[in-house]
């Protein structure tokens, strides 16, 4: 009995990796088609608009009118179905605690109504200067979107962390039981090497904690910076990620190391 | 025959007679035959100091003995690792390395998508 429910708590996760790719592949999908409309409208936007500069005639006037409107709505549609797809993956990430979670949840919906009701502004319009002025509300807030944005993506990166390293603990403290429960029956030679191997594995959880405090504070300081740094912070937090995900790696390397050791006598 | 020639001077005229054809000589030059049977000759102790240097060579290595296989050291399971708690350690230990390969931290599909985000620019109608 213990040992099928201790099957199925394998399983869970699987089934669990199931679903959230499920989900995520369904926000996936229509970001994608949105994506595709969007450059489809970009394109026939790029069109009437030199046409317009080139013969400034009532009819080219508008044509540029009508696909600069399909333009920017198909904007913030392509950039509201990106946000749904990060807020889809915040709700699945199994790293995250709630609190995390809800305040990058918020932020994304707080920006999703912005583009909601800046679509309902853009279809209001009646010309091409009303465009203008409607599109610079849409850019005067990208670059805060953008921190946002990455801000989101880092906390999804230590919400994948965390969930390895729950694992890696998990591990940990059975190896740590097997060891203190059975250190007498282990061979006299063995056990100081035993207690080194340990201590290694505890030191590669140490160095990757390290790393996660890094990665924190500089995504904390993301939502102060302008586009330049906010693009090489996010490269430095890419490496950090890097980094502490090999620490576990490294960590999970020596387990089945220790595993080997414990399991034979020579 | 002359009716003027006295009959001493006739018997002094010998008929002539057709000289059988000499066998012509080979015309190879010595010199040629002679290079061609040193060059054989030399061809020959060649091969033969080839083929001895070989066999010298052959006796000097001794044919490889066949080495009997180095059998795989007898692992002796520890008292531990029969308990079911060293089992459970082990399968955790092995789910938590295939967790880890198999996790995608830095989701690519995740990059900011790229839009215009500069002024529309429309130029002065």
């Amino acid at each position: 009995m213990r040992k099928i429910l201790f099957l199925v708590l394998l399983a869970l996760p699987a089934l669990l990796a199931y679903s959230v790719y499920a989900s995520s592949q369904q926000a996936y999908q229509d970001y994608v088609f949105q994506g595709d409309l969007y450059r489809k409208a970009y394109s026939e936007f790029t069109i009437a608009k030199n046409e317009y500069e080139k013969f400034k005639s009532l009819a080219s006037e508008t044509i540029a009118l009508d696909k600069t409107k399909q333009m920017l709505t198909t904007r913030d549609s392509y950039v509201r179905s990106y946000l749904l797809l990060l807020v889809e993956k915040l709700v699945e990430n199994p790293g995250l605690t709630s609190s995390v979670r809800n305040t990058s949840v918020s932020l994304l919906t707080a920006e999703g109504s912005f583009l909601e009701k800046h679509s309902a502004l853009v279809s209001a319009v009646g010309s091409i200067s009303e465009t203008v002025t409607v599109s610079g509300q849409f850019e005067s807030r990208y670059e805060p979107l953008v921190g946002i944005v990455e801000q989101t993506r880092t906390t999804l990166m230590l919400g994948s962390l965390n969930s390895l390293a729950l694992s890696y603990d998990s591990t940990v403290a059975m190896a740590q039981n097997l060891i203190t429960t059975y250190r007498e029956s282990l061979p006299p030679t063995k056990r100081a090497t035993i207690d080194r191997w340990l201590l290694e594995i505890q030191n590669k959880r140490g160095l990757y904690e390290q790393k996660i405090d890094i990665i924190t504070r500089k995504n904390k300081e993301l939502a102060e910076s302008d586009a330049y740094e906010i693009q090489r912070q996010s490269v430095e937090i890419g490496e950090e990620v890097a980094a502490a995900r090999q620490f576990l790696l490294d960590g999970a390397s020596f387990l089945k190391e220790l595993v080997a050791a414990l399991k034979y006598e020579n | 025959m002359d009716q003027n020639v006295p009959e001493e001077q006739s018997a002094l005229i010998e008929p002539i007679q057709e000289t059988p054809p000499v066998p012509k000589k080979s015309e190879v030059p010595k010199i040629v035959i002679i290079s061609s049977l040193v060059l054989l000759a030399v061809t020959i102790i060649a091969i033969g100091v080839v083929s001895w240097s070989q066999s010298q060579r052959e006796i000097a290595q001794p044919t490889p003995t066949p080495v009997p296989p180095t059998p795989t050291p007898v692992r002796i399971l520890s008292k531990v690792a029969t308990e079911s708690a060293f089992m459970q350690f082990e399968e955790s230990t092995a789910s938590l390395s295939a967790l880890m390969s198999g996790y995608t931290i830095i989701d690519s599909t995740l990059s900011l998508p790229n839009v215009q985000s500069s002024p529309l620019d429309f130029g002065k109608p």
